[in-house]
């Protein structure tokens, strides 16, 4: 009786290890099935580039690719900043800054969205709404730009404001901003 | 194969081959499946599906080896096939129109299978591997359609995968983990265009093994049939092969001249103009719709506009979108109902044609941009199709009561599918009250004698207890003022009389003018039995063949090719009876009226379905032996009595 017991739990020991060892063995032979799915290096090499702003006239926007996706950059008027500030954070459907590279939670102030001071001006999002992944208008001088002057999603009517926020449509978030540092005055380095 | 096998191996050769792999035995037995013998045209679709896969894998290799999967080159090299590569141009619109037929065909099999009931045990099995069918044939549409990388191509590819961000909403991070998981970059992208390929590739030879799955599925438990009722015996069954593959190869043809017809004459029709634009990145069309077979379950995503509980918009319309397939992997435990075919279900098929309007207006609504009225439209659209499989099926299911099978039984073993000069007719009396003598009104009452409908009720005279021909002196009663017939019946009280809707039918031999006739019977309380008897005997009396002319024309007593027989049902006493003569009872008028029957030489059958004792008693009597009466405690009985009937009459006249 006592040697059945014995070996019942020497089998079991021997059944739920083998168990183990399978299952890590398969999902280690599984994961790069998986993650070969995954960006690869060359996707990650054009991580960062550099955008000379010099050319943006005031008023004036231009796209530029960056990780295959358009970064909107803005040069925008004195009114249009003053447009972006005067917003009550309460009245935005989304109340956060979509930073991208950072963990911050940081409300979708004007002054979060910029790097500030003198370069308030200066607006850079990623230019993809944030409902279905579709190209905003609003970046070429005759474009809409929805009710808040800001752009416009044209497949299911998303309005965003002169800071990239979300104020009408199904888009669920801000615009997304990249992340990325002046290098000198009138030049930036995204990613 | 479940059926028993057929196969007789022939040459010695066979019988080697037969003891180590019975190919040819499973490809003979195979082809003699036994088939349901009543299917119709919308049984063919099963073929036609596999037709249209295969001209899918066969055209789609044959384009593989011209294409070329890269962001780069895979604009150019679609055009290419198209302008240069010898017969490019058919083989591309035959896969890019194929796929639309393909889908044009599974919508009508699926549709099919949603009318007859073809979810049902014991097919469960086979309706969901048909569902994951339908996925995979989605899946592979979507991709096939990303590798041609125009605008719609790529904007579709890109607002389709976006979907699987809104994950984004109940744990941060994982959605757009999902998202650059599938493309392999930060965007859609040269190494999303590639997978894409291989997977499309793939997928069809996926598809191919389910449809395995899926026939062999078939072939255990056979077919449905447009009655749903499973067949019983062998008789009404035919060997698939030849009857069912030349049925199947007629319906195939006319399939493939509409096929070829949009080839040749409108390979475009049913793409988008904005796809012969290649891929931009940084320009979204005005207007992105996806592919005309998706445009209802793109309506479902975007009708959700509001957030339900902790679950926002967008993760709502994704979720509406895989929940409006995945319900149907639940048909089978939803639908609570016994009776598979909705030609059976008076009260069902309206639903169910409400279900396909949805599904219809869905796709034109998808179409359409997401403002407005569309929005609202879709909203209630796709509300339907949800109630339509989570509330209408189990719920009518339960309350509603099947159209009558007994009778329908009947008519389908006396009066065959085809019909000759010399085939049985049957004639219907519905009664309650009255009976309803419809167009015939005019020809059985006196003329003013202020019909208020087309109802009649006793004779009255001398001709009461007769089949005397209608004329003066022996018309048909009338009730004149049913607000104060309490004449009518000392067992009702006042106002006991009613009008049954159901008019009479005379003898007739189409399955389906009599169907139809059963289909509109409903119960009306009250049971004149006496008139149902007299109007049974009226329908086939010769006396008669001046008000029931043509091909209802009543034959000869003397006539030795004929039998003459009534079917006598009823499930309550007869105790209604228009008082104004002899003070008769209905019961004692039958009787009478069933005694000068049988004299005349009319078999007389009489089934009484939970009728009561004196009922009973009075039909027992009616019968033209013991063994021409039946009771029945149940539907099923009931059936089975009918079914007797029938059989008995049947073989009565093969043997003469």
């Amino acid at each position: 009786m006592a040697e059945n017991e014995t070996d019942g739990t020497r089998r079991d020991f021997l059944f739920i290890s083998t168990a183990a060892v399978g299952v890590v063995g398969a999902g280690a032979a599984v994961w790069p099935l998986v993650d070969q799915m995954n960006p690869d290096a060359s996707a990650q090499a054009l991580a960062s580039i550099e955008v000379d702003l010099d050319p943006i006239e005031e008023g004036q926007a231009i796209t530029a690719m960056w990780r295959g996706k358009p970064i909107f950059i803005r040069h925008r008027t004195a009114a249009e900043v003053e447009q972006a500030k005067d917003v009550q954070i309460t009245d935005l459907p989304d109340d956060q800054a979509r930073l991208l590279g950072t963990t911050k939670s940081l409300p979708a102030t004007d002054e979060n969205l910029t790097k500030g001071d003198d370069n308030e001006k200066w607006l850079v999002l990623v230019g993809i709404c944030t409902h279905l992944g579709c190209i905003p208008k609003g970046q070429r001088l005759g474009d809409t730009k929805g009710e808040f002057n800001g752009w416009f999603c044209p497949c299911h009517g998303s309005h965003y404001d002169t800071a990239g926020r979300i104020r009408k449509g199904p888009a669920p978030e801000n615009m997304a901003v990249p992340p990325y540092d002046f290098v000198s005055p009138t030049k930036i380095k995204i990613g | 194969m479940s059926h028993e096998s057929t196969y007789h191996p022939q040459s010695a050769t066979e019988r080697w081959i037969d003891d180590r792999l019975p190919l040819p035995r499973m490809a003979s037995d195979f082809m003699a499946m036994p088939t349901p013998r009543n299917l119709n045209y919308f049984y063919t679709f099963g073929g036609i599906l596999t037709f249209c896969l295969l001209v899918q894998i066969v055209t789609g290799i044959v384009l593989a080896m011209h294409y070329k999967p890269s962001a780069m080159n895979a604009f150019a090299s679609v055009e290419h096939i198209m302008r240069d590569v010898n017969w490019g141009w058919l083989l591309r619109y035959t896969h890019a129109v194929g796929a639309s037929m393909f889908f044009i065909a599974v919508f009508i099999h699926m549709a099919r299978g949603l009318w007859y009931g073809s979810y049902k045990a014991p097919r469960e099995i086979l309706w969901m591997l048909g569902v994951v069918i339908f996925l995979l044939m989605m899946a592979t549409a979507f991709m096939g359609y990303a590798l041609v990388w125009g605008q719609m191509s790529f904007w579709g590819v890109t607002v389709i995968t976006n979907l699987f961000s809104s994950v984004d909403a109940l744990i941060p991070g994982l959605g757009t983990g999902i998202v650059q998981w599938i493309w392999g970059d930060y965007a859609v992208s040269d190494a999303t265009l590639n997978r894409m390929f291989a997977l499309h590739y793939l997928l069809p030879f996926a598809i191919a093994g389910t449809v395995g799955l899926h026939i062999w599925a078939l072939h255990v438990t056979g077919s449905n049939n447009p009655q749903g009722i499973e067949v019983k015996q062998n008789t009404d069954t035919l060997p698939f092969h030849p009857y069912f593959t030349v049925k199947d190869m007629f319906a195939l043809g006319v399939f493939c001249l509409f096929f070829a017809w949009v080839v040749f004459q409108a390979p475009n029709y049913l793409g988008h103009a904005d796809n012969y634009i290649e891929a931009n990145p940084l320009s979204t069309p005005a207007h992105i719709v996806p592919e005309w077979y998706f445009l209802p379950f793109y309506a479902i995503l975007r009708a959700v506009t509001f957030d339900v509980l902790f679950i926002p918009a967008k993760l709502g319309g994704v979720i509406a979108m895989f929940g409006s397939i995945v319900v149907l992997f639940f048909l089978p435990w939803l639908d609570r109902s016994r009776v598979k075919s909705a030609n059976h279900r008076p009260i069902y098929k309206w639903f169910l044609v409400a279900l396909f309007v949805s599904v219809c207006a869905l796709g034109y609504l998808g179409a359409k941009p997401a403002e407005g009225i569309y929005v609202v439209l879709s909203q209630i659209f796709t509300a339907y199709y949800f109630a339509h499989f989570l509330i209408v099926m189990p719920f009518i299911g339960i309350i509603e009561r099947p159209s009558d099978r007994a009778a329908k039984d009947l008519v389908e073993e006396i009066i065959p599918e085809q019909p000759r000069s010399k085939s049985n007719r049957v004639a219907l009396a519905p009664y309650s009250a009255s009976v309803n003598a419809g167009i015939y009104a005019p020809d059985v009452t006196a003329s003013g004698a202020g019909n208020v409908d087309t109802c009649v009720v006793s004779r009255v005279g001398s001709a009461r207890l007769t089949d005397e021909k209608p004329s003066s002196g022996a018309y048909l009663e009338v009730v004149s003022d049913p607000e104060s017939a309490n004449d009518l019946d000392p067992h009702q009280g006042d106002s006991s009389y009613a009008c049954p809707e159901a008019e009479i039918l005379p003898l007739s031999k189409s399955r389906n003018e009599l169907n139809d006739r059963i289909d509109s019977l409903s119960a009306a309380g009250y049971t004149a039995g006496h008139l149902g008897t007299a109007w049974a005997w009226y329908m086939i009396s010769p006396e008669w063949k001046s008000v029931f002319t043509g091909a209802a024309k009543p034959k000869k007593y003397d006539d030795k090719d004929v039998i003459k027989a009534v079917l006598l049902m009823t499930d309550g006493a007869y105790n209604t009876m228009f008082s104004g003569t002899d003070g008769d009872t209905s019961d004692q008028t039958a009787r009478d009226l069933c005694d000068a029957m049988k004299a005349k030489g009319i078999a007389v059958y009489s089934v009484a379905f939970e009728a009561g004792d004196d009922a009973e008693e009075t039909l027992r009597y009616c019968a033209s032996s013991a063994t021409h009466y039946f009771t029945a405690d149940s539907s099923n009985e009931l059936r089975t009595a009918f079914v007797n009937v029938a059989k008995e009459l049947t073989s009565l006249r093969l043997t003469e």
